[in-house]
């Protein structure tokens, strides 16, 4: 059960979010993607554990790229970091439905909280749907 | 003029009631028993029924349910000459409109009469506008129809809604369909996880910080309150907004005025307030864990979100919508369906609801893998357990306000009907669901063509061009 990162924004802030990530109680399995491709591909294999979506983005470019591909997201639950604060940029994000919003030019101190918060909230949505038929 | 329906077994206080119902220009029937009610109700446009407790056949309380499901949904008014706590509750709790005991008054029945009718005539004269944006919420239900109309009411204002159901009914889709379907859908729709928030930042979060408002405020923040302006702010588990933030939040709500933390002045935003919770919040405001004018304010519009087994005539639809869905995403062949597969996802009681349901059918598909019918071995152990367990035991009495046990096959209707009702229902969602793909419909029913022919024929369903 765990987190499934979407990185464009560079090694230094994805380094600085999977050490925080590591730093969680419990410290959940972690999938790390970089490329929309890579990513389109992993939502067609079954969820299987992710409870939380991290999108680290580098440009507004990227965000625009998410949006066209949003419905692969059904209901699981997003952390968003966008690239920037300006008002469209901000704007497309809340597009995402995001359920926390930060920003790659924060500490991304709040995050470790809120992600913890999150993964306790999250993870009985998926317990009622374990298959024991392997 | 409205049609009125008395179930009583005193022919003496029918007439009288009658006689009240025409002074007031409607028209009265009734009934002296259980079963000659429940004959009229089906085949009669009634608007209200006055149903006594004690009848000849039966518990008057036993029909509510097969009441409300009449063609025309009548509301309901008990009447009784043993009212008691118990029977008032089971009453309201069965969504009647009241429970009044006798002996009956023209001042006691007058205004929950009137109220009654005024109300009904309100809410059939609003209708769900056609092009309704409902993107997710599959189902045809009454349950979920009542709801849409509620999301179609609010639409077209900007009162504050509170959404309460289980988890997984889908709390989220229906403010989304609020906000799209209002006139604040080209701004933003803020999503609020008070729940996700950690407490000592949840003000910074909603209202804001100035920079060096506190240590770690290395430059300002624009809270999600003004995010939301022109907009739509969603609350989602509202029961976990701490309790030190609802009075400032109130007032949020109350001026649209906020002063962002270490701000010397107020902004200002307009901005319309969802917010949603699985909690009890009226017991949380009863004990004092939720302020109760905060919920007062929250509940101008209330949508009660039914669980997936109070609507299950949509489980089928649903299921029809979830296996397209998933058989698309992973590029698979469309599955047929087993009987016996339908039959375990009926009987099933979703505690997780339709977002349980949604993962359920994703895991069948892969498990099943390349066959072609998905049957109930693809289903998780654990539900097929519970659902065998269930069958196995008796038929449940239900113990009702007068102590009285009854069993409840009381008022079971043939097999052959409910085989038939079910039959009808399951090929009229596969044609909505197919757009009337024959081969599809062929597949995921695994009946042959001549065979889906003739049921669409027994049936009256078209299929759609």
């Amino acid at each position: 059960m765990g987190i499934l990162i979407f990185s464009t924004s560079g090694k230094e802030h994805e380094e600085r979010l999977v050490d925080l990530i590591d730093a969680l109680p419990h410290r959940p399995a972690l999938e790390i993607y970089h490329t929309l491709l890579e990513l389109s591909e992993r939502f067609r294999r079954p969820r299987d554990g992710a409870i939380i979506m991290v999108f680290l983005l580098g440009s507004r470019e990227d965000l625009l790229s998410l949006l066209l591909i949003k419905d692969f997201f059904f209901d699981i639950p997003l952390i968003l970091i966008l690239p920037d604060r300006e008002k469209e940029t901000v704007s497309l994000g809340f597009k995402m439905l995001p359920r926390f919003v930060s920003y790659g030019d924060g500490t991304f101190e709040d995050l470790q909280s809120v992600m913890g918060n999150m993964l306790k909230q999250y993870e009985h949505r998926f317990e009622n749907n374990k298959n024991n038929n392997d | 003029m409205a049609n009125i329906l008395i179930i009583d077994d005193d022919k003496l206080i029918c007439e009288i009631l009658s006689s009240f119902i025409r002074s007031q220009d409607h028209t009265p029937s009734y009934a002296l028993n259980m079963q000659e009610g429940l004959q009229k109700v089906s085949s009669e446009p009634i608007d209200l029924v006055f149903l006594d407790v004690r009848l000849p056949d039966g518990n008057g309380l036993a029909m509510v349910p097969q009441i409300q499901e009449a063609p025309s949904s009548p509301l309901i008014i008990i009447i009784t000459g043993e009212g008691s706590r118990s029977g008032a509750k089971m009453a309201i709790e069965s969504g009647c409109w009241d429970y009044i005991e006798k002996p009956l008054s023209i001042e006691t029945i007058k205004l929950p009469f009137l109220r009654a009718l005024q109300y009904r005539k309100e809410k059939t004269s609003f209708h769900i506008p056609v092009a309704l944006k409902r993107e997710g919420i599959i189902g045809d239900s009454k349950p979920i129809e009542e709801c849409l109309n509620l999301v179609a009411k609010a639409g077209g204002t900007d009162t504050n809604v509170l959404i309460t159901g289980e988890t997984g009914t889908g709390k989220e889709l229906f403010a989304k369909a609020i906000h799209e379907n209002s006139r604040r859908t080209d701004k933003a729709l803020v999503v609020v996880d008070c729940a996700a928030l950690p407490e000592h930042l949840v003000e910074s979060i909603l209202f804001g910080h100035a920079k060096g408002a506190f240590t770690g405020a290395n430059r300002d923040r624009i809270g999600l309150i003004k995010e939301a302006d022109g907009g739509t702010l969603f609350l989602d588990e509202v029961g976990d907004l701490p309790l030190r933030i609802q009075p400032a939040f109130l007032r949020v709500l109350q001026e649209r005025l906020f002063r962002p933390i270490g701000e010397r002045r107020e902004i200002h935003s307009n901005f319309r307030l969802i917010a949603a919770t699985n909690r009890n919040i009226d017991q949380m405001a009863q004990a004092g864990t939720f302020r109760s004018d905060l919920l007062f304010r929250l509940k101008s519009l209330v949508i009660n979100l039914p669980a997936l087994r109070e609507r299950s005539q949509d489980i089928m639809v649903l299921t029809l919508y979830f296996l397209r869905k998933f058989c698309e995403r992973y590029e698979i062949g469309i599955k047929g369906l087993s009987p016996d597969f339908c039959e375990v996802l009926f009987a099933y009681d979703w505690p997780g609801n339709v977002r349980e349901l949604a993962h359920t059918i994703e895991m069948a598909l892969l498990i099943a893998k390349d066959e072609q019918t998905l049957y109930p071995v693809h289903l998780p152990n654990e539900l097929r357990l519970k659902v065998k367990i269930t069958s196995l035991h008796d038929a449940p009495t239900k113990e009702l306000a007068s102590g009285q046990k009854i069993s409840s096959s009381a008022s079971l209707p043939k097999l052959k009907e409910v085989i038939e009702t079910a039959e009808k229902k399951y090929f009229a969602d596969l044609i909505s669901a197919t757009g009337g793909d024959l081969k599809m419909v062929c597949q995921i029913s695994g009946l042959s063509r001549a065979n889906v022919y003739t049921r669409l024929k027994k049936y009256h369903i078209a299929r759609l061009t």
